[in-house]
Parts: structure tokens; sequence; C-alpha cells
């Protein structure tokens, strides 16, 4: 192995690469090592030959003078329901274990190495992406980085563990309900959901594929900008901020309910830090609960379609969790499906008129009631109220679903040294906007991603004790 | 038309408790003599589903799982007026 890389973020491995400081291959050869070393069962296969052979493609492009993109030579993972050639595509199921390894990348692996990052493997989830906690029935749960006793939160938990665990600078994961928005807010660190329809989900496995989109991770709001205009390039030329403060807003009623205070508590700071003064404006989103209800049933019922196959033929090998979820989706009401999609047009109707009403352009909420909850809780205590861990981690992600508008997610402090996440909801199509609120509240101090290392101690033991082609 | 249901019955067979009712095969226009609380209604839902017989987990999991929904959806079907 040549030059050690501490796990530096997208930008500054982007601007070493590129200037020669450090070639891609040290970088990955690195990266590699650090996920073969995961203590947080975030990792769910690594694709060392190719990554290494991209690299050294880069290194010979960027030695020859080319523009390699920019992104250059920053190792990245995805959640493992797209498809990265060499890797088998598991969405977190026992099933796909058998099928063979997939003979091209997915839509969404395809822009971003063409951007000049490099995939180095494939990141744990819930089965099938159904669940908010990334307990996983047949492979584990995925531990949160900050504390292993834990939850990563899901259903993108090895994408955000791999992250704010430092094997990773970047890593992609998608949101049908708040999977990305939950476990980033959980381990500590910055996630995009873009507006749904923004990013192209061919070859993945989809979930709910009205409500589906895919969006990236990262240690530091302007780390998460530039993979996601290296994503979608178009968006750089998306509505900004104007001059002055944003025109944001804090999600009253329903998303001030029910929430830990200090989850309650950090929404206002974001909502107060990117006001106008020390007032906070609020802001009442229509019909919250019957939000959350059309999220719950079309998720159910496309759900149910897209794996009927799978559950007719081999209910067995679906884990108890997800089995019964799909399989009852299949028995829903027709007119609870089609109310929901009708539901969600007016709604998205009456949201935007109230935003406009009230002069918003950024709603804030919290992402999630309360931190991340341990492993081995099936009830917890939020506010007083014993509540189901695997849903009440959904309550203020699954509301702003149908929407389909784009969210931010930005790390601010919890409790007991565990962290805490916003939601900052902008209009489709301002994403631009959202990063720019992300990188003023890092500046700001406001929003502060928390990662942390693994076992040095381990890592090196493991370098010393193995090699790349292991894999 | 004939369509395989799987009784409520048929869970107490598969699992050993035992009861006279051989029926795996009831149309849906049958009779049943049994409270829909107990699971008529899924019955009939995992047979128009495509699915084969239910294990009694299975059977618990997706009553627990309908049961909340009903409970989830409430707000929604109360809306009346989503216009056009």
């Amino acid at each position: 192995m040549g030059q050690q890389w501490g796990g530096e973020g997208v930008l500054a491995i982007a601007e070493a690469v590129r200037s020669r400081q450090v070639t891609a291959v040290d970088v990955v050869g690195d990266t590699i090592s650090r996920m073969a070393a995961d203590e947080f069962n975030a990792v769910s296969d690594i694709c060392a030959e190719r990554a290494l052979r991209d690299a050294e493609g880069l290194d010979r492009k960027i030695r020859a003078g080319n523009d390699v993109g920019p992104l250059a030579g920053v190792p990245f993972g995805v959640k493992n329901l797209f498809n990265v050639e060499g890797i088998v595509t598991l969405a977190g199921s026992k099933i796909h274990a058998d099928n063979p390894p997939a003979s091209s990348d997915a839509s969404v692996v395809g822009v971003m190495t063409k951007a000049g990052a490099i995939v180095v493997g494939a990141l744990h989830m819930d089965e099938y992406a159904f669940g908010f906690t990334n307990e996983n029935g047949h492979y584990g749960a995925c531990l949160n980085p900050h504390d292993r006793s834990r939850v990563s939160g899901g259903s993108s938990g090895g994408s955000a563990a791999a992250v704010a665990g430092n094997l990773l600078p970047t890593a992609l994961g998608t949101d049908t309900n708040g999977s990305i928005r939950i476990p980033a807010a959980l381990c500590g660190i910055f996630g995009l959901k873009p507006t749904v329809g923004r990013i192209s989900l061919e070859g993945g496995v989809l979930f709910a594929k009205t409500l589906d989109t895919a969006g990236p991770f990262a240690r530091s709001a302007g780390d998460l900008s530039a993979v996601y205009y290296a994503l979608s390039p178009s968006d750089r030329g998306s509505p900004a901020r104007t001059p002055g403060a944003f025109r944001a807003a804090l999600a009253g009623g329903y998303y001030q309910r029910d929430g830990e205070p200090e989850a309650l508590r950090g929404a206002a700071e974001v909502a107060r830090a990117l006001g106008d003064g020390d007032q906070v404006r609020t802001i009442d989103l229509p019909e919250p609960e019957a939000s959350r209800a059309s999220a719950f049933a079309i998720t159910a019922c496309e759900g149910a379609a897209y794996h009927h196959e799978r559950l007719v033929t081999r209910a067995a090998d679906i884990a108890p969790f997800a089995r019964h979820r799909l399989m009852a989706g299949a028995m829903f009401p027709a007119h609870w499906y089609l109310k929901a999609q009708k539901f969600r047009s007016w709604l998205r109707e009456r949201t935007a008129e109230a935003m406009e009403r009230s002069a918003v352009d950024l709603v804030i909420a919290p992402a999630t009631p309360c931190v991340a909850p341990g492993l081995d809780e099936e009830m917890l205590c939020v506010a007083g109220t014993t509540v189901p861990k695997r849903s009440i981690l959904g309550l203020y992600t699954q509301p702003l679903a149908p929407l389909g508008f784009p969210i931010l997610t930005v790390p601010v402090h919890g409790r007991a040294g565990m962290p805490l996440g916003v939601q900052i909801m902008g209009r489709p199509g301002t994403e631009n906007l959202l990063l720019q609120a992300g990188e003023f509240l890092e500046a700001a101090g406001i929003a502060v991603p928390r990662t942390c290392r693994q076992n040095d101690t381990d890592l090196r033991r493991w370098q010393e004790e193995t090699s790349h082609a292991r894999f | 038309m004939s369509v395989g249901l799987v009784s409520s019955s048929e869970d107490t067979r598969m699992t050993g408790a035992g009861n006279h009712e051989e029926n795996s095969m009831i149309a849906p226009s049958t009779t049943r003599k049994e409270d829909p609380a107990t699971g008529t209604y899924i019955d009939l839902a995992v047979a128009l589903a495509g699915y084969p017989p239910l294990t009694p987990e299975q059977r618990r999991g997706i009553e627990e799982y309908l049961a909340f929904a009903q409970g989830i959806m409430a707000p929604l079907l109360a809306i009346k007026d989503l216009g056009e």
C-alpha cells in the first residue's frame, strides 16, 4: 500500500487526486482496507478488484492530463439494491443470494463513475427496504457507529453507518418513507432525499415506485452538494437563495407533538438560524395524519405488487417483518390505494398553497422523535408514551413522503452523545436551495456532523494481515 | 368459480390441534359459520392474492398488520371531499 489516506471527505479527496498529491489507487486501497475491517455490519460486499482497476485507469488519465470529473478518485458505496457489476444485488434478501452477480451497473452507479468516482462496494439495508431500523432478519443488524448497542436507522442504514463510521466519504441510498432521512439523523450526517423522479432508479430493486427516490449521504454539506451535483448537474442552476435570510418556517401542530424535547428543540434551532431574527415562524402543513396513511397504503400496495411473485412462491424465505407486511399489502382494498393516490395530488396542491401563502421556501421539521433506539428494544418510551420502535421512527418522515418534495436532513446534537437530525423541505426542484441552507447551517455551527473512526489498532492489524486479493 | 380458501380450521390442523373440518378448497359462496373477526376476510383475500396456505405464524402476522392498517388509515378514509 502506498500513501496512507486518513479518511478525508469528498471534496478533499477529489482535489488531492486531481492535483496528484495522492493517487486514486492509494485512496481506493485504503478504503478497501477500512471496509474490510467494518465493525458496524455496514458492508454487504466489496468489489476490490474492479475498484483498483478503475482507480488505475483514472490515475492514468490524470497523468495524461485528462479531465476526470468532479469526483476524481472519490470512493463510494451503494445500498445493496442498486446493481453493481460483479456484485450480487441482494436487496437485503436471502432469496436473491443465489442470483448471479449483476452484469452491469445501475444508472446512479454509472453517473457517479462518469464523474470520476470509484465504486468500492455495496452496503447493508433492511430486507427489501422495508424498515426504519436496519435490523435485517438474514444478515443481522447494522450497528450505529456512535454506540454499537443501538440501531443505525434504516432502511439505508449500511450507507449511513459506512459514512458516519468513516469507512467511506459518501454513499448512496434510497428513501421511500424516510430511509435516507432516518439513518442520516440517527448516524449524525447529512442526507438528501431529492425530488421524486429527479434521479434515475434504473437498475435498482424498487420498493414503492411512486414514492422511491435515490440520494446521497456525506459528512459535510459541501461534500453532499458535490455528490448531488454529480448526480444531477443541471440542478446547479435551480432556484437558489435570494439575498438576506432564508424564507423558512417550522412545521407546527403534528410535527411539534410526540417527540423528545431535544428533537423538537433541534428543529426549532434550525428554523431560527435560517429565519430572520429570533422569532421562529411556523407553518401548518395540511392533514399530516392522512398524509402518513396515504404513504402507508401506497407503500404496502406497491411493495406487495412488486414482490408478488416472490410472496407467492418463496414467502418462507422472507423474514417475518417484511413478509407479513408485504403479504398484507396485497389484501388492502383497492379503494385505499386509489384514495391515497388521489389524496397525494390534493396534498401537493394544498402544501404548495400553504407555502406560497406564508411566503415560505423551506419547511423545517424533526427527522426522528428520538435518538437511535437500542438493538434489543421493541418498545420505546418517547415523550412519555410507550410506542413500537419500528414504526415510531417514521413519525415525522412518512407524512412528508407522499409530497415527493426534496428534503435535506442535517445533523444536530441529540442526547447522551447520540445525534439527531432535522428535515428541511423545499418545493420540487429546489435541491440547490436546500444544499445552500445545509452549508449555511454547518458554517454557523448549527448543523454538526458526528463521525467516528473504527478502532485504529484493529484496522492496522487487519491491513498487515490481509491483502486485497481476499476479495 | 372455485377459489382455494384456507380456513381457520386448516390452521389448527396444521398446528396439530386437530378438528373435524377437512375442507381446504371451499368456494367463496360457501357459507362459513365464522365470525368475520376470526379470519373469513383474510381467507378470501389470501385466495385472491394467490398465496398458498398460510402458516399460523403468517396468519397472525398478517392479521396484526391489517388491524394496525385499519387504525392508521382512519384519518385518510375520513376525508370525504378531495375534489375531482
